[in-house]
């Protein structure tokens, strides 16, 4: 009896020191890179008066989920940010040309760049779109990829102004 | 004796919770199981199939190629096993059919080591008159390190289409390395009904 507890107590931890020396890079995972959401929006603020929209509407891609958190609108871009979520971890990430802003009357608001930061279970970022030409109450994004299109409104109710 | 019951019942909860989490998001650090799963989670995790797969090729013990389609487009997704599991490697995007066209070719050179460049050469097939494909190219024996020796010759790749109407051409360019002159359709007597100029 006493071996046996003996027995089992090796077993037990060496199985915790083994798994635990496997993981460490999977807990490194789970930390992601520094995402600087404060100094794009500084950033933002060199285009001149920056007005934000609170958006928190999410799209279903797959098993995977996109969420448009915010959206600023300064006199020279469209500027989203998102998070996303992957359903299985380790696999490719995001497409994020695979985004095309509408507004109301169907005319594209070109994409121009995208930052992003995340580990293998999403990533948090921002998209860049052309500036708006007409004023807008909504805007349509459109996920278009391959035979995937999915797409959400944004309603544009403005929370506050920037400085 | 009463402390030590305790203890042990406490790092039973953590081996469980440990395998529980090795098992639950595992293939990160050690990869998929099979080269199959770690081609479902390439395809789903790009947005893209799942394809209808024609061929599976065993390039070698580490490098599998799915050769497929889907709808529209065709791909040749591979995966690749590091260490004990098998992950996602490239070659996913498909590309879309040109109907305009006898063929849609698309190709891909990765390197994996200093003994591999693996190169791929692929494609799909919508004239039905074609019922062969031809890869002209000029190789190079690299195996040769003196240069007066390493002479050049043409070499002809040759695939007859079959029901799926791809074709693959694979090679490991730092054993040979070839400068692709043209892609050839044959018809079922050998006659060129169609020929594309690569370089």
């Amino acid at each position: 009896m006493k071996g046996l507890l003996q027995a089992l107590t090796i077993i037990r931890r060496t199985l915790i020191v083994i798994l635990a020396i496997v993981m460490i890079p999977q807990v490194i995972d789970l930390f992601p890179t520094s995402s600087d959401v404060k100094g794009t929006i500084k950033l933002l603020e060199q285009d001149g008066p920056v007005t934000k929209y609170k958006i928190n509407k999410r799209m279903e891609i797959d098993l995977d989920t996109f969420i448009v958190k915010t959206l600023y609108v300064t006199p020279k871009q469209v500027v989203l940010h998102y998070s996303y979520k992957s359903k299985v971890a380790g696999g490719w990430s995001l497409p994020q040309n695979a985004f095309k802003l509408f507004d109301p009357r169907g005319n594209e608001l070109q994409y121009r760049s995208s930052t992003s930061s995340g580990n293998s279970r999403g990533s948090t970022g921002f998209l860049a779109y052309d500036k708006l030409t007409v004023s807008a109450s909504n805007l349509n994004l459109i996920f278009e990829w391959y035979d995937r299109k999915v797409i959400l409104n944004l309603p544009l109710q403005k929370v506050g102004e920037g400085q | 004796m009463r402390r030590k019951t305790i203890r042990s019942y406490v790092e039973w909860v953590i081996a469980v919770l440990l395998i529980f989490l090795f098992f639950n998001g595992g293939h990160l650090v050690i990869g998929n199981f099979s080269a199959d799963k770690a081609h479902e989670l390439s395809e789903s995790s790009y947005h893209y199939g799942p394809s209808e797969i024609s061929r599976k090729i065993h390039y070698n013990k580490d490098i599998v190629i799915y050769l497929g389609t889907y709808k529209k487009w065709f791909s040749a997704d591979t995966v690749n096993k590091r260490g004990l599991g098998w992950f996602p490697d490239g070659g996913v995007s498909g590309r879309e059919i040109d109907t305009n066209k006898p063929l849609t070719y698309s190709w891909e050179i990765k390197h994996y080591n200093k003994k591999l460049r693996l190169a791929k050469f692929f494609g799909y097939v919508t004239d039905e008159r074609i019922s062969s494909v031809v890869l002209n190219v000029i190789a190079r024996d690299n195996t040769q390190d003196d240069i007066r020796v390493n002479q050049q010759s043409n070499v002809i790749l040759k695939e007859t289409l079959t029901e799926d109407r791809l074709f693959i051409f694979l090679w490991n360019e730092i054993e040979q390395s070839y400068a692709w002159q043209s892609i050839q359709g044959l018809d079922g007597e050998g006659k060129v009904i169609y020929e594309e100029k690569l370089n």
